[in-house]
């Protein structure tokens, strides 16, 4: 497998401001030690609940935001510290698609214009000309009518929206696109075609994407393999099918029982996930989950469990392993 | 057989906009029988929220209600304002999707549900505090005695759905109307709440009209369920008997949409096409253009809800099955 982009060990914290004058100021620990790969035409699906650190990591490894530590390597080389114009062509091949496509598109801004944009950032292709024609092919591409480009984004439904953030994506020939919560402002209906969409246009276009997602039948559907995020650690990392037959991590097995399932009838049986969501900013010692889990034993309260591969590709991060 | 609790007749909401007349709720008929509990499911633009809010008078004055909705076998539509004030948040009780919006910011949560139990004549304000900290334990918020000073934004947005759970049974309502009551919340606390709501069902024989967009939590939560699509019910059934065969082909398609944690599936059946504009509804019926099975006498006349079986209804020329 060859690592299209590699996070290794990476890491952000925010000071938050001072609560009373003279305290100190508080870390906010959005994420702790984050390490994954993700291979050349890979799905790699990032599940969590809020404060997860799914956004933020999907920031930091855009570079949208500075890591505290840690390092990313987009086709083997470190881009964390490079200078913004070494980087500039390799951003260019990771974009990012958006949750809110209302919120992310430019409401002054035609169509043609808000996907011809990062076209002329990049100034490729070079001539106006290409240009438009190229407009014209990325709307056809997304299942929008390329007769539409002159119009405004409030002229479209939220899916047809979402559509026109993922043709700005694949504007100037994007290798990766994060996809954070895409669907997830969406209708059950529309949802699906934008998922649907998805897919084509990464076996067209041999793309890889980070897929990031608070719904797991959204992310099983789409992932080639998962992580399962808590409290800004990866708690559990494995091929999509082991995760949902085998899940190793008392956190991952309580996120699947806690889904409602139209087709398991006895399902509503299941047993209630205790606790609240701890803060990042006083996260639980030791294991950050002990104090929901069920399996706690009395080390994971004292000692953070070190992530071990427990089968091929399959890695949980628990004292039970 | 004795009166439904609830009984709606005819409702519509229509509201006067530039465009022309928004049909939000387009002749809306269902029961709801003491102590059980029906789901309103649907998409964005369905009318789900506008129905809820009709029946309780909650509309702008700018709508236009028609409509009959018994409740306790009083017309609600009939009653003056002031009664219907006292009637609301008593035996007719409501909890909405963003609990930290329906609460008053600068009073303690504590203090909110005190006072809606002196409003309505429950107890006088010593009683009342004791009383809300009693509610507090009933609805699972730890330590409710702290709780009572704690100020909406100190909680997290499950604790705040408590607080708003604690409120709206505080006087013992015959039937509570949730509107999306989980889904600004994360998967584990949305069971954790739907838990709750079940559990008050059980102990107090409260009657639920739960409305929501989710698949899922119709099948774990309701018996019944009436499909809304553009305005109007498309289909009634036994939540049992939608899931296994659903009669109408927008049910079929939303189903279908729907990625599944129990099944693997490479692509989605997505519904083609959109929701349609309710201030340009067409004249047949409204699911017409998407739907697979249209005729030329879809796209003419709109179809009535017919009867199929005992509790089943569909509103289609070509039901399925």
């Amino acid at each position: 497998m060859t690592a299209l982009l590699k996070a290794e060990g990476l890491t952000k914290h925010y000071r938050l401001a001072r609560p009373r004058l003279l305290s100190p100021r508080p870390v906010l620990r959005a994420v702790e030690d984050v390490s994954f790969e993700i291979a050349e035409g890979e799905t790699f699906g990032l599940v969590g609940e809020s404060g997860s650190g799914k956004s933020t990591t999907a920031r930091l490894v855009l570079r949208l935001i500075a890591a505290t530590a840690g390092r990313v390597e987009y086709r083997g080389r470190s881009i964390l510290e490079l200078p913004a114009r070494d980087f500039r062509p390799l951003r260019r091949e990771m974009q990012m698609v958006f949750q809110d496509p209302a919120g992310s598109l430019n409401p002054s801004y035609r169509v043609r214009d808000l996907i011809e944009e990062p076209m002329i950032v990049h100034r490729t292709p070079a001539t106006a000309r290409e240009r438009a024609e190229r407009v014209a092919a990325l709307l056809a591409q997304v299942g929008l009518d390329p007769s539409h480009a002159a119009r405004w984004p409030h002229e479209f439904s939220g899916g047809q929206r979402q559509r026109i953030g993922i043709a700005r994506a694949l504007a100037v020939e994007a290798r990766l696109l994060v996809a954070d919560e895409p669907v997830s402002a969406l209708d059950v209906s529309v949802q699906a075609q934008i998922l649907n969409l998805m897919r084509t246009l990464k076996d067209q276009h041999g793309l890889s994407y980070l897929f990031i997602a608070h719904d797991l039948a959204v992310v099983k559907h789409m992932s080639d393999r998962v992580a399962v995020m808590y409290l800004g650690r990866i708690v559990e990392q494995a091929p999509r099918a082991e995760i949902w037959r085998r899940p190793a991590h008392p956190y991952t097995k309580m996120l699947i029982a806690a889904v409602p399932r139209a087709r398991v009838p006895d399902h509503r049986a299941a047993a209630v996930p205790p606790g609240e969501i701890p803060s990042p900013v006083a996260p639980p010692p030791g294991c950050a989950f002990h104090p929901r889990c069920p399996a706690r034993m009395a080390i994971c309260a004292q000692q953070a469990p070190v992530a071990k591969e427990i089968a091929p590709g399959h890695v949980a991060a628990c004292h039970l392993y | 057989m004795t009166a439904p609790l609830l009984a709606v007749r005819g409702l519509r909401a229509v509201f006067p906009t530039r465009r022309g007349l928004l049909r939000a709720v387009d002749g809306v008929d269902f029961d709801i029988a003491a102590g059980e509990v029906l789901a309103l499911l649907g998409e964005s633009g369905s009318g789900k929220s506008v129905t809820s809010l009709a029946l309780m008078g909650l509309l702008p004055p700018s709508a236009r209600v028609e409509g009959e909705v018994r409740f306790q076998g009083r017309d609600l539509r009939a009653m003056d304002p002031a009664s219907l004030r006292s009637l609301r948040g008593d035996a007719l009780a409501m909890v909405f999707q963003e609990p930290m919006a329906s609460l008053n910011p600068v009073l303690s949560v504590g203090r909110q549900v005190a006072e809606a139990l002196v409003a309505h004549g429950r107890a006088d304000r010593r009683a009342a505090k004791a009383r809300a900290i009693e509610l507090f334990g009933e609805v699972g918020l730890s330590d409710p005695a702290r709780r009572y000073d704690a100020y909406p934004h100190e909680l997290s947005g499950g604790m705040c759905q408590r607080v708003m759970i604690a409120m709206a049974i505080a006087c013992d309502p015959a039937l509570l109307i949730a509107d999306e009551p989980t889904t600004a919340l994360d998967v584990t606390i949305q069971k954790q709440i739907l838990a709750l709501i079940d559990d008050l069902r059980r102990r107090r024989g409260t009657a639920v009209l739960l409305i929501t967009h989710d698949l899922g939590v119709v099948a774990e939560n309701a018996d019944r369920v009436a499909v809304m699509y553009a305005g109007r019910i498309v289909e009634t059934a036994p939540v049992s008997a939608l899931f296994a065969a659903p009669l109408h082909p927008y049910t079929r398609g939303l189903l279908d949409s729907m990625p599944d944690l129990d099944d693997e599936e490479a692509v989605l059946h997505a519904i083609p096409g959109q929701v349609p504009d309710l201030a340009a509804l067409p004249s047949g019926c409204a699911f017409a253009a998407r739907c697979p099975r249209s005729s030329d006498r879809c796209r003419a006349e709109a179809p009535p809800l017919v009867d199929h079986a005992p509790g089943r209804a569909a509103r289609c020329w070509h039901p399925l099955a």
